[in-house]
C-alpha cells in the first residue's frame, strides 16, 4: 500500500464532500413531487463520499500495518533503497516534464499558432522522454508537424489555430 | 430488410468507404499490436479524422478500427510474447509457445483465420439479433430505460479490475461529472462555478481523450516502451501455410468459442478478455490433447482468437439495439454517434437504417478484409516497432490535442482534456480503474433523465421503477451482473 493511494482516497472524500456542500444550494428547488436538479447529484455524491471514506479507512489500516511490518525489517531492505529512490525520481522527472511540456503547448497554441507550437512541443516532449539522438530530435518534429498539417489543415480543412500578429503571418505561409 | 442490405452493400463499395475500412482496419491492427495503445485508445485517436466525414464512412472507419484492434492485439503476443491487449493473454500462452518452437507463421495463420471466423460468426448473429432486440425495446418507457441504463452501469463490476470499491467510486465520479452544466429539465446551472466553459456541461469526448489517452501517455513516460527483444524467429507467412484438416479437426471448438465470444461480448461486463479466458478454459477442458495446453496447443489458440473476435459482434448488438455500451470501446463508439448527432438505441434502426445496416455490412467486410490486412499488419508492425517511441508519444499527444480542439474548434475542450489527463494519471497511480468513470460519464445523463421522467409520470412514486415485468427483469439482471463477478472474485480470492 503506497502513501499515494491513501492521499488519493482522502482527496476523493474531500472532493465528494465539497461538491455535496455545493449541492445543498440546489436542493429544495423545483415543484413539489418533482425530482429537483440537486437530488440526483446529492445521491451520487453521498454514495461517493461514503465509499471514499470506507476506502480511506481500509487504505489507512493497510498502510499502517505495512509500515509497522516494514519498520521491523528495515536493515534488510535498506541496501536497495537508494537505487529505487533514484529510479523513482527519474520517472517523476520525466512525467513532470511531459506534463509541463503539454501545458506550455496548449497555453501558447492560440498565440503562437499550430505550426510553431507543435514543432516546439514535439521537440520538448521527446527531450523530456530522454531522446538525445540529434536526427530524431530534428527530423521528427518537422515530419510530425508536416504530416499533421497535411492531414488536418489541408485534407480535413480543420481551422487549426493560426496565432496572433507575426505568428499568424507565419502560419498563413502553410495553411 | 433486403433493400436496406442492398443499399448498404452499394454504399460500402464506394471508394471512400472501402478506403475508410482499410485505413481503419490497419490503424486498429497497429493500435492493438502496440503495447502502449489499447483498442479503445485507438478508436479515440481515430475520432478526429472522422469529424469531417459522413456518418457511414466515419462508422465504417471506427468499427473497422475496433475489429482490427482486437485482431492486432495478437500479433505482438505471438511474435514477441507481449500481449498488445488484455484479451490476448491466452494467445501469448499458446501462440508464443508455437512461435518459440519455430512455428511463428503457423501460429499467425491460425490466429488470422480463427479471428476471421469468430468475427464473421458474430456479425451474422448481430444482423439477426439487433432488429429483434430493437423492436422489443421500442416498448420501453422511462422506467424500463432507467433499468436498462442501470444494467449498462453494472458493467462496472467487470471493468473494475481488482477492486470493485474503487470501480464504484470511479463510476460515481463519472456519473457526477455528467451532471455538470445546465440541467436539461429545470434549466438550472449545476457546478459551473459561474464559468462559461462548464455551462454546456463537460464534453465527454474531450474528457475521454484526457482520461484514456493523455493519462496513458503520462504513465508510459514513466515506464519505457517494451522493446521486442528476444522475439521468435519469423521469416514470413509463406513458410507455413495452414491446412484444412486442422480446422476440420477443431470445428466444434471453433463453434463453441464463437458462441461463447458473442454471448460474452453482449453481456455487460463481459467483453473480449472474459470471452477469451472462458473459451480457452472450455477448449482445454474438452480437448483430446489437454497435455499440449501451455506448450503451443493449436486448438487453444483457435479458441482464444475466435472468441475474442466474436465478442465484437456481441458488444455492438447491444450498443445498436439498446444504446448501452457492453465494453469500454463501445462506450467510445457512443461518443462517436453523438458527435454525428445520432443517439444509438432502438429508434436509430427506424430513423437511420442506412447507418445500422451500413455498420452490419462494414463489420462483415472488415472481418473478411482483416485476413489480408493482418498480413500487411504483421509487416507494418515489424517496421513500426523500429520507430523511436519518443516521437511516437509526441505524435499521439498532438493527435489528442487536435482531437479535442476539433470538437468545437475552441481551446476550451483542449483545457478540459488536459485537466482530465491529469486526473486520469493520478487515478492510474492510485490504481483506480478509468473505464468505470468513462462509463458513468457516457451513461450519466441518460440514467438521470430516465429516473426523473419516471418520477414525473408517477407523481414522485418510486414504485414506478419496478412496476413492469420488463423493468423488474432488467433490474434483476443488473443486480446479478454486479453480484456475480463479485462472488466469483471472492471465491477466487479464498481459493488463492
Amino acid at each position: 500500500m503506497k502513501k499515494g493511494e491513501v492521499v488519493f482516497s482522502a482527496v476523493c472524500v474531500v472532493f465528494f464532500g465539497f461538491m455535496a456542500v455545493q449541492t445543498l444550494e440546489l436542493l429544495g428547488k423545483g415543484r413539489p413531487s418533482e425530482m429537483g436538479s440537486g437530488s440526483w447529484p446529492m445521491l451520487l455524491l453521498s454514495a461517493g463520499a461514503m465509499l471514499s471514506l470506507g476506502l480511506l479507512a481500509l487504505n489507512l489500516i493497510k498502510f499502517l500495518k505495512k509500515r509497522n511490518a516494514g519498520e521491523a525489517r528495515i536493515p534488510a531492505g535498506a541496501a536497495g533503497g537508494a537505487g529505487e529512490d533514484g529510479a523513482a525520481a527519474s520517472v517523476r522527472k520525466k512525467v513532470s516534464l511531459c506534463i509541463v511540456a503539454l501545458l506550455l503547448y496548449i497555453l501558447i497554441l492560440p498565440y503562437a499558432g499550430f505550426v510553431l507550437s507543435t514543432g516546439l512541443f514535439a521537440l520538448g516532449c521527446m527531450w523530456a522522454l530522454e531522446e538525445r539522438r540529434p536526427w530524431v530530435l530534428v527530423g521528427s518534429p518537422i515530419l510530425i508537424t508536416a504530416l499533421v498539417l497535411v492531414v488536418f489543415a489541408k485534407f480535413i480543412s480543420m481551422p487549426l489555430p493560426k496565432g496572433v500578429g507575426l505568428f499568424a503571418d507565419f502560419s498563413r505561409l502553410f495553411y | 430488410m433486403l433493400e436496406h442490405y442492398i443499399a448498404a452493400f452499394s454504399a460500402m463499395l464506394l471508394p471512400q468507404n472501402l478506403l475508410a475500412m482499410c485505413l481503419g482496419g490497419l490503424w486498429g491492427i497497429v493500435a492493438g499490436a502496440l503495447p502502449g495503445i489499447s483498442t479503445s485508445m485507438g478508436v479515440v485517436l481515430l475520432m478526429p479524422f472522422t469529424y469531417a466525414l459522413g456518418p457511414i464512412t466515419a462508422f465504417t472507419m471506427l468499427v473497422s478500427a475496433y475489429c482490427g484492434g482486437i485482431t492486432g492485439g495478437s500479433i505482438t503476443s505471438i511474435l514477441f510474447g507481449i500481449p498488445g491487449e488484455p484479451s490476448a493473454v491466452c494467445t501469448v500462452i499458446e501462440g508464443h509457445a508455437m512461435a518459440k518452437q519455430g512455428h511463428a507463421a503457423h501460429a499467425l495463420w491460425v490466429f488470422i483465420i480463427a479471428s476471421a471466423i469468430g468475427g464473421i460468426f458474430s456479425v451474422f448473429i448481430m444482423m439477426a439479433a439487433t432488429p429483434l432486440i430493437a423492436n422489443f425495446a421500442l416498448r420501453f418507457g422511462p422506467p424500463e430505460y432507467f433499468a436498462l441504463t442501470l444494467l449498462g452501469l453494472s458493467v462496472v463490476s467487470g471493468l473494475s479490475g481488482k477492486s470493485v470499491l474503487k470501480g464504484a467510486i470511479s463510476c460515481l465520479f463519472g456519473l457526477f461529472l455528467a451532471t455538470v452544466g445546465t440541467d436539461g429539465i429545470t434549466g438550472e446551472e449545476r457546478y459551473t462555478f459561474e464559468t462559461s466553459i462548464l455551462l454546456g456541461g463537460i464534453n465527454f469526448v474531450s474528457a475521454m481523450i484526457g482520461l484514456l489517452a493523455i493519462s496513458e501517455i503520462f504513465a508510459e513516460a514513466g515506464e519505457p516502451f517494451q522493446e521486442a527483444k528476444g522475439s521468435a524467429v519469423y521469416r514470413g507467412l509463406k513458410e507455413e501455410l495452414p491446412t484444412v484438416s486442422e480446422y476440420k479437426e477443431n470445428w466444434w471448438t471453433l463453434l463453441k468459442s464463437c458462441v461463447i465470444g458473442t454471448l460474452s461480448g453482449a453481456l455487460p461486463g463481459g467483453g473480449a478478455t472474459i470471452a477469451s479466458f472462458l473459451a480457452y478454459g472450455e477448449a482445454a477442458r474438452s480437448s483430446k490433447h489437454p497435455e499440449r495446453f501451455g506448450k503451443g496447443a493449436v486448438d487453444g489458440l483457435m479458441a482464444t482468437e475466435a472468441s475474442n473476435n466474436a465478442s465484437t459482434g456481441g458488444s455492438l448488438t447491444i450498443l445498436l439495439s439498446l444504446g448501452i455500451p457492453a465494453s469500454n470501446t463501445t462506450a467510445m463508439l457512443i461518443a462517436a454517434f453523438m458527435i454525428h448527432g445520432l443517439q444509438p438505441g432502438p429508434l436509430l434502426l427506424t430513423q437511420r437504417p442506412d447507418i445500422i445496416y451500413g455498420i452490419f455490412v462494414a463489420m462483415l467486410l472488415t472481418n473478411i478484409f482483416l485476413v489480408a490486412l493482418s498480413v500487411i499488419g504483421v509487416k507494418m508492425f515489424l517496421q513500426l516497432n523500429k520507430l523511436p517511441y519518443s516521437a511516437f508519444s509526441a505524435a499521439i499527444t498532438i493527435m489528442c490535442v487536435i482531437g479535442a480542439f476539433g470538437l468545437s474548434n475552441t481551446m476550451d475542450d483542449v483545457y478540459i482534456m488536459f485537466v482530465f489527463g491529469l486526473i486520469g494519471y493520478f487515478m492510474r497511480k492510485a490504481k483506480f480503474p478509468i473505464a468505470p468513470a468513462i462509463l458513468g460519464l457516457v451513461l450519466g445523463d441518460r440514467v438521470e433523465l430516465s429516473l426523473r421522467r419516471s418520477l414525473l409520470i408517477s407523481g414522485g412514486d418510486p414504485m414506478i421503477l419496478v412496476s413492469s415485468p420488463i423493468s423488474i427483469t432488467i433490474l434483476l439482471l443488473a443486480v446479478f451482473s454486479i453480484v456475480y463477478p463479485m462472488v466469483k472474485k471472492s471465491q477466487a480470492f479464498r481459493e488463492s
